[in-house]
């Protein structure tokens, strides 16, 4: 064996990750070769530089309370394997968001999409998408009080944490494909038109009036998605 | 009594904050971006914590890491706002080039953030999140034998660019 095959072996020995066998083999090799006893005091020190330079820091009193914050939320809670009911829209909040959608319908007729999100999305993004593939497996619900889309069936609701938001998550159908809406509270974000972006084999677009977020997101062609969004803020 | 899995978790999750602000710093190169991904991992923890069986739940949460940060979008990269890595200029041919900084902690931030994904991860899994070759195997769905392989290309990478990085410091 040449001294670049004993370089795992090093690393399994700084690592205390040897078995009897292999300690035996790379204890007897570093004893006739100094090449790689060097090796192994260069090693040994590099963990020794990582483990003394880079420790674990301080939790600064905001993070934590920011981490209080999210563990707070009403909707920050862990799922039940099989929910036995579903926790019905919030009537008021949605209704408000409907009378301001309908004032602002002249607005709708001049969607602003863009296609590329903004930087700081990608939380959003994410988990919108696992929103998406998660509501299929609630159970179809036939009361309720999310958007109704011209258009478009109600298929399933429920509330959930969506990228750190306590939020509405309803599944459509009409398309080609079924159609997820995610709702949360703007919580002063500045309101913004439509954007969409292609994510992971979705197709995702959302805006925000101001009152509420809206992320829809879909795998069923541009069109299909396109009229969903329309007909939702023009609902 | 059954507890209530929600106090549960915010009783194991609140001591391993400052564990997991170093393993996100180190997986993303970035404390921002680190902050972010506790934060999101801490969600995704709560969420799926009925599938936590009892096992060390510092590798429990350190595996939610991982998969936080392998799921991000890939066309998002997280921000790059520290210190450390504003010191690397873009035009920099290689690691060792790039990390010229003033801390042995800088330093060694700036090379490990330079390590290519595969390495980085199974790295930073060991050597901040402390976990056992098997567990880091498990982690990563890869046989053990791969992880070993993959932490000392790690460290020779490493091992290589700090060296080499001293050598120019003293210079």
């Amino acid at each position: 064996m040449t001294c670049a095959d004993y370089t795992e072996r090093l690393n399994g020995l700084i690592d205390g990750e040897l078995s009897p066998e292999d300690l035996a083999a790379v204890t007897t090799h570093l004893a006739t070769c100094p090449d790689c006893r060097r090796h192994l005091a260069e090693l040994a020190r590099l963990h020794a530089a990582l483990q003394r330079d880079i420790p674990e820091e301080d939790v600064p009193p905001e993070f934590r309370a920011k981490i209080l914050e999210l563990l707070d939320q009403p909707a920050a809670t862990p799922p039940k394997p099989r929910p036995a009911t579903i926790i019905p829209f919030r009537k008021r909040r949605l209704r408000e968001s409907i009378a301001w959608l309908t004032a602002a319908s002249a607005v709708a007729a001049m969607l602003a999409v863009t296609f590329l999100p903004r930087h700081d999305e990608s939380k959003e993004l994410m988990s919108v998408r696992d929103a998406s593939l998660s509501i299929t497996l609630t159970q179809t619900i036939t009361n309720s009080d999310a958007p109704s889309v011209p258009g478009f069936r109600l298929t399933a609701a429920r509330t959930s944490v969506v990228a750190g938001h306590p939020a509405q998550v309803f599944a459509y159908s009409g398309a080609d494909k079924p159609i997820t809406l995610c709702v949360w509270p703007a919580n002063g974000e500045p309101a913004h038109g439509v954007r969409e972006v292609a994510f992971k084999g979705m197709k995702i677009a959302y805006w925000n009036d101001g009152d509420e977020e809206y992320w829809a997101v879909t795998t069923a062609p541009t069109e299909s998605l396109n009229s969903f969004v329309a007909a939702v803020r023009k609902s | 009594m059954e507890r209530d899995p929600a106090a549960q978790f915010r009783v194991l999750i609140l001591p391993e904050l400052a564990y997991l602000r170093r393993i996100g710093m180190a997986l993303t190169g970035s404390r921002p971006a680190g902050d972010d991904l506790v934060q999101e991992a801490v969600l995704r923890g709560l969420r799926y914590f009925e599938s936590y069986k009892g096992e060390s739940f510092r590798a429990w949460m350190a595996a939610i890491m991982r998969n936080v940060y392998r799921d991000r979008p890939k066309t998002i990269p997280f921000s790059v706002e520290d210190e450390f890595l504003h010191a690397i200029p873009d035009s920099a041919p290689n690691p060792e080039q790039q990390a010229i900084s003033t801390s042995t902690a800088t330093r060694l931030r700036g090379l490990i953030a330079a390590l290519p994904e595969q390495l980085r991860e199974v790295l930073t899994l060991r050597e901040f999140g402390q976990l056992s070759y098997a567990q880091i195997a498990a982690t990563l769905n890869v046989p053990v034998g791969t992880v070993m392989s993959r932490l000392s290309r790690a460290r020779e990478d490493l091992r290589a660019a700090w060296l080499a990085n001293e050598g120019e410091t003293a210079s």
